[in-house]
């Protein structure tokens, strides 16, 4: 469960930059999550709904969305979604590639009042 | 509320805020660290009961007289593995992660505080049995090997590729058992490939010793390339210096 880490920080994280907003409420937070990050992110919302809990994030809204994993070929520089053609270009089919997107994984905004 | 005149508009904030930054940053530092003391620091992956702890037994045993090792293990619970590695009378420090499903760089860098890092040529990291969650966090190390074994099937690098892709190196243990198995050996060579097309493999036996020889020459590689680089460095600031 390493969501659970990663949960406390987002708390921790929005807590500060809302209090250095002087923002009343925290509506919601939007955080990117790359396929190749190894986030689950239903283990993340079960980890941020404990971690929330009896916090000024309580009743926060959390939405996640997903950054494709685009590699690039070596060999014909094809972009492609590495997961969604297995692992091989499918233009020249080599698999020999440079990750492009798809490892991160951050907070992009929050919206407050 | 906005500050101008107290109403509720709702605001957008831009945070943008890697949340591996943290772990990241620690890393670094533990790399820092090792790479000033000349040290090779190898993080060991593998699913549970793949012969990580078996090969390491033996590699510390064949090897502690060439190089000065330590090793540094990772479980959840018991320090099963660390007695087993200490028999070899080398420094080993365990962490016990308790609920956590990987080491992270903030624990290895307390287990490093406790290595006679003025002293080594090589920590081994035995991370957590696990081929999902520590392939996320960077603890500092140099490089990142894999041990699969042929009993877990051919197909462990397309099920778990976060792992196998950043691997400099796969261990394919347990080859004594290959003519009981119905293993593809082929078709499970390809399949690391697929995912990391530029990364070694060995295949061995931690149990008949077939094919350690093979590992050992690619770490002393490792281990010597570290030390050139090292010298090189400090010739490069010394320079400077003067």
């Amino acid at each position: 469960m390493h969501e659970l880490g990663i949960a406390q920080d987002i708390v921790r994280i929005v807590q500060e930059h809302a209090q250095r907003n002087k923002a009343r409420k925290v509506l919601c937070v939007f955080i990117s999550i790359g396929k190749l990050s190894g986030v689950v992110p239903e283990a993340l919302h079960f980890c941020l709904s404990v971690c929330t809990k009896g916090t000024s994030l309580e009743s926060t809204e959390f939405k996640m969305g997903y950054i494709p994993a685009i590699v690039q070929c070596k060999g014909c520089l094809t972009h492609f979604d590495l997961l969604a053609h297995e692992f091989v270009c499918p233009s020249c089919k080599r698999s020999d590639w440079r990750i492009i997107s798809g490892k991160e994984l951050f907070i992009k905004e929050i919206e407050v009042i | 509320m906005c500050e101008r005149c107290g109403c509720s508009t709702v605001r957008k904030i831009d945070i943008k805020q890697d949340l591996f930054s943290k772990n990241r940053s620690i890393a670094e530092k533990n790399r820092i660290k090792c790479d000033y003391s000349n040290i090779l620091v190898v993080n060991m992956l593998s699913s549970p009961g793949s012969g990580k702890t078996t090969i390491l037994e033996k590699t510390v045993m064949d090897l502690k007289n060439e190089f000065r090792i330590a090793v540094i293990e990772g479980d959840q619970h018991t320090n099963r593995d660390a007695v087993r590695i200490a028999k070899a009378n080398i420094p080993v420090y365990q962490i016990n992660t308790f609920n956590a499903c990987h080491l992270d760089a903030h624990m290895v860098s307390q287990a490093m505080g406790k290595l006679p890092l003025n002293n080594l040529d090589v920590v081994f990291i035995e991370n957590v049995g696990n081929l999902i969650c520590p392939s996320e966090f960077d603890l500092g190390e140099d490089l990142k090997i894999i041990v699969a074994s042929i009993t877990e099937g051919e197909d462990k690098a397309l099920k778990y590729p976060n792992t196998f892709m950043n691997a400099s190196l796969v261990l394919l243990n347990k080859m004594d058992l290959l003519e009981i198995l119905d293993f593809d050996f082929d078709e499970c060579i390809s399949f690391i490939r697929r995912v990391n097309p530029k990364v070694d493999i060995i295949p061995l036996s931690a149990r008949t010793g077939r094919g350690i020889d093979e590992w050992y020459l690619w770490l002393k590689q490792k281990i010597n390339k570290k030390r050139r680089d090292k010298s090189g460095h400090i010739q490069k600031v010394e320079g400077k210096n003067r």
